[in-house]
């Protein structure tokens, strides 16, 4: 891959360790731009021969940074090929198995909206590869893997009974990088949307016990509909202003245990499953065994 | 979806795929495992979603000899959720050996071997919230525990098997939700079953009537129908429909109802341990995923080959509590506090012993002498079970010394004299009541007889503990309690030969081409096991089939 791709989310953390894939593990040549940076986005943007668009965050920046590309791009001479990567939020309250040709009902609040939105403007533009990732973890990974041991450590989650009876879509980061860079290289899929999770999937509650077990959070303690209600009404607004009043809006605060937020308890119950058939036979996607992920994940958070 | 009978219209008739007679861990589990797999399902259910008392009443009967078996109503509940309301949670699979045919177990033998049921055991384990099917202390434990019982090492015995606990899991409520919202199932609430039609030929059920007690019914056509409704409910419903078949569905051999097995339990005898207490461990381990796990004293397989001997499983337990002699505050404060206790656990803690004023009065003085021990294990029991979501699973007293009494659970034999049958009275809906005959035999006394001999002498050539306990009164302290509540076994049990057998290993009642038992009614043995986990992992197995049948048809 000896064409210059831009990464467009290189702040982000996906963004970031996709740049550096691509140049330590590719050689390929990277214009890495940040989620909000405009200008570098212009700038760097006739250079180059692919896109990988990997912006995580809020609602409003994942609109605003979807905007600004596919304007930017509208009317381009040559213009790229653009890996998009979405979310599974873009199906909101679907239950069951989901293929892509599901209805993206984006109901689950503003970023699954967002996320629908972002979807439009790339779909638009007919020349974007679409990825629906699923719930992203791993070494780095600081919203399903890092907060998530916080929880675990503090006993705050963990058998969650039957609120965690939910699939979890898990991808592992490594996997979820490999698909990106065949969706970069993959002759012939501009338009295709792509589920991304592993085949297997655990249920929320799989998760977090095997997950607790790896980093020997033990014993795993249950958790009943009760503690997990305090903790999404009472607990999670109070811990919420708290985290802001020390400085540490996103990402957390070292200072502050980090709130669970009622959308991952209510992510916990949501019976979805991401049917990945056409990832593993388009894109030759593998998946990581969930036991040696979570065994790389623990070390990297032990 | 979940409804109620009153929802239909009288005369309804109701058309599915396959209708689930009792919505406990049998039916639940077949009902979820047939979410979304292209079948109607219809799970029927007598009770409600909470207790009720007329309902309850459904379940009343007879007893031969109310010393040898609880009322029939008692230790089964008749609700969304069935007798997993109330148990106690341990979870065991059956050993190798239960499946065998032993010349020396009459009438035992199942017609395949573990090893078809392991395939269903970790799912089932799942099912019952009880963690990873691991059953030995070095599978479940990445460290070795302390000993059970420093010193005693046995060739007869092993200390290794494990008894892992269920939270305990209520199948309705934790599951009520998974039902709720699936498509192709729907749950019918005070759904009695009142009659099961056969055709002329007795060769398929063509129907069920279900009936509410204020008089509303509905009609049931299933392709397929399965009972689920318990070990003493299921023959009822085979023995009362007698419209085709004079002695009831599946019974032109007079089998249903027969070879009706508990356990044999029972607290016997003075453990007494050597050395510190750390020499004893008795009580609970708490596994990596935070399940309650004990070890136990297992006779070895080997051992009862060559003794011909049925299985039998052991465990140092507290002394008795009602007599205040143990001059334990702990135990005497249970004792005063057993109004607080539910009939089904108090049976065994107290054994209905009366001990008059003195010693009620000693009772209180041991509390009195001790209050900060009964204080702290009333903070451990609000703390460990009443607040806790999993609940500590029972009572375990810390000792002065080491000193214990020995509980112990034995396999009961089939026997065919052992049965339920039909009484003369009808319950509310018409339905004859049940009359439990239980009886056990002198192979059940020579189990229990020879393994405490047994353990005895290797707890005493060992060097580990002394084991003194009243030869003489074996018989009567394994039934001082009577038969071991709650488990109901063998009633239609399963088989190829059609003269010895109601289902064939399918679960198919013989003859009947579309009508199906799931449950621990179909076990030919009982094991030392518990039955939940291995009704459950039977139940996973008959999803299975029924699934195949529909493929294939």
């Amino acid at each position: 891959m000896s064409a210059v791709v831009l990464v467009h989310g290189a702040d982000n953390f996906i963004g970031s360790q996709l740049v550096e894939t691509l140049r330590q593990r590719e050689g390929t040549q990277v214009h890495a731009v940040g989620a909000a940076d405009e200008a570098a986005l212009r700038r760097a943007l006739p250079g180059a021969r692919a896109v990988a668009h990997c912006i995580i965050g809020s609602a409003a920046q994942v609109e605003r940074s979807g905007a600004t590309l596919y304007r930017l791009l509208s009317g381009a001479a040559d213009a790229p090929r653009v890996v998009h990567l979405s979310s599974m939020t873009v199906y909101g309250s679907a239950t069951g198995s989901v293929d892509e040709t599901c209805a993206m009902r984006g109901d689950l609040g503003p970023y699954s909206a967002s996320q629908v939105l972002a979807e439009g403007l790339a779909a638009k533009y007919g020349r974007a590869v679409i990825l629906r990732s699923g719930v992203e973890y791993g070494p780095g990974c600081t919203t399903w893997s890092g907060r998530v041991a916080r929880w675990l450590r503090a006993h705050r989650l963990g058998d969650l009974g039957e609120a965690g009876d939910g699939q979890c879509n898990l991808i592992y980061i490594d996997d979820l990088l490999s698909v990106i860079l065949s969706a970069l290289r993959e002759p012939g899929i501009e338009g295709s949307v792509f589920n991304v999770a592993a085949e297997d999937k655990p249920t929320w509650n799989e998760y977090f016990i095997e997950y607790a077990v790896a980093l020997g959070a033990v014993p795993v303690r249950r958790i009943g509909v009760r503690r997990l209600s305090v903790e999404a009404r009472i607990l999670a607004p109070v811990l919420k202003m708290a985290e802001i009043l020390s400085g540490g809006a996103r990402g957390g605060s070292p200072l502050v245990p980090p709130p669970i937020p009622a959308s991952l308890l209510r992510s916990c119950r949501h019976e979805i499953s991401l049917n990945v058939t056409r990832v593993k036979n388009r894109l030759a996607a593998h998946w990581t065994p969930l036991a040696e992920g979570l065994r790389r994940t623990a070390k990297f958070y032990g | 979806m979940i409804s109620e009978l009153l929802d239909f219209s009288s005369n309804k008739i109701l058309s599915v795929d396959i209708c689930i007679v009792g919505a406990g861990a049998a039916g639940i589990t077949l009902a979820q495992k047939l979410i979304d797999r292209g079948t109607d399902v219809l799970l029927l259910e007598s009770g409600g979603l909470a207790p009720e008392v007329k309902t309850q009443q459904l379940y009343e009967g007879e007893v031969c000899d109310a010393r040898l078996h609880s009322p029939p109503d008692r230790y089964r509940q008749r609700r969304f959720g069935g007798s997993t309301t109330i148990w106690g949670g341990r979870c065991m699979p059956y050993d190798a050996i239960d499946f065998e045919a032993r010349d020396y177990v009459p009438h035992s033998g199942w017609p395949f071997g573990l090893e078809t049921l392991l395939p269903y055991y970790p799912e089932a384990n799942r099912l019952c919230e009880a963690g990873r099917f691991a059953y030995r202390v070095a599978e479940a434990f990445a460290k070795p525990l302390p000993t059970l019982l420093a010193g005693f090492d046995s060739e007869e015995f092993s200390t290794d098997t494990l008894e892992r606990f269920s939270c305990p899991t209520d199948f309705g409520r934790r599951y009520r939700a998974k039902l709720a919202s699936a498509t192709n199932v729907r749950v019918l609430l005070h759904a009695n079953v009142t009659s099961i039609r056969l055709d002329a030929n007795a060769g398929r059920v063509t129907e069920l009537t279900a009936r509410d007690l204020a008089g509303n019914h509905v009609t049931v056509r299933a392709r397929r129908y399965v009972l689920a409704a318990g070990g003493l409910e299921t023959p009822r419903l085979l023995l009362s429909n007698r419209d085709v078949q004079p002695n009831g569905i599946g019974n032109d051999h007079d089998v249903v109802g027969r070879y009706y097995m508990c356990h044999i339990a029972g607290t016997i005898g003075r453990i007494a341990a050597g050395g510190p207490l750390s020499n004893v461990n008795y009580g609970y381990d708490i596994s990596e995923e935070g399940v309650y796990c004990r070890r136990r004293i297992a006779l070895r397989a080997a051992a009862q080959r060559a003794l011909r001997l049925g299985n039998f499983v052991a465990r140092l337990h507290h002394p008795r509590i009602a007599d205040p002699a143990h001059r334990n505050a702990v135990l005497s404060s249970l004792y005063l506090a057993k109004f607080l206790i539910p009939y089904e656990y108090g049976k065994r803690l107290y054994g209905g012993e009366a001990i008059g004023f003195g010693g009620w009065l000693r009772h209180v003085a041991n509390v009195a002498a001790a209050p900060h021990d009964a204080a702290g294990f009333a903070w451990h029991m609000l703390r460990d079970r009443k607040l806790a979501q999993r609940k500590f699973p029972s009572i375990i007293i810390r000792p002065k010394r080491n000193l214990y009494s020995l509980d112990f659970h034995a396999e009961q034999q089939p026997n065919p004299s052992s049965r339920v049958l039909l009484s003369e009275r009808a319950d509310a809906l018409g339905t004859r009541k049940l009359k439990v005959d239980w009886r056990y035999t002198e192979g059940d006394v020579d189990t229990v007889t020879r393994s405490l001999a047994l353990l005895a002498q290797e707890l005493r050539r060992s060097a580990a503990a002394s084991f003194d306990y009243d030869t003489d009164s074996v018989e009567a302290e394994m039934t001082r309690y009577g038969a071991y509540g709650g488990h109901h076994i063998g009633t239609a049990r399963l088989g190829k030969d059609p003269r010895t057998s109601v289902v064939d290993p399918d679960g198919l009642v013989h003859g009947v081409g579309n009508l199906y038992i799931a449950g621990a009614a179909v076990f030919p043995t009982s094991s030392q096991a518990n039955p939940t986990l291995t009704i459950v992992a039977m139940t996973l197995r008959l999803a299975d089939h029924l699934l195949s049948q529909a493929a294939g048809s």
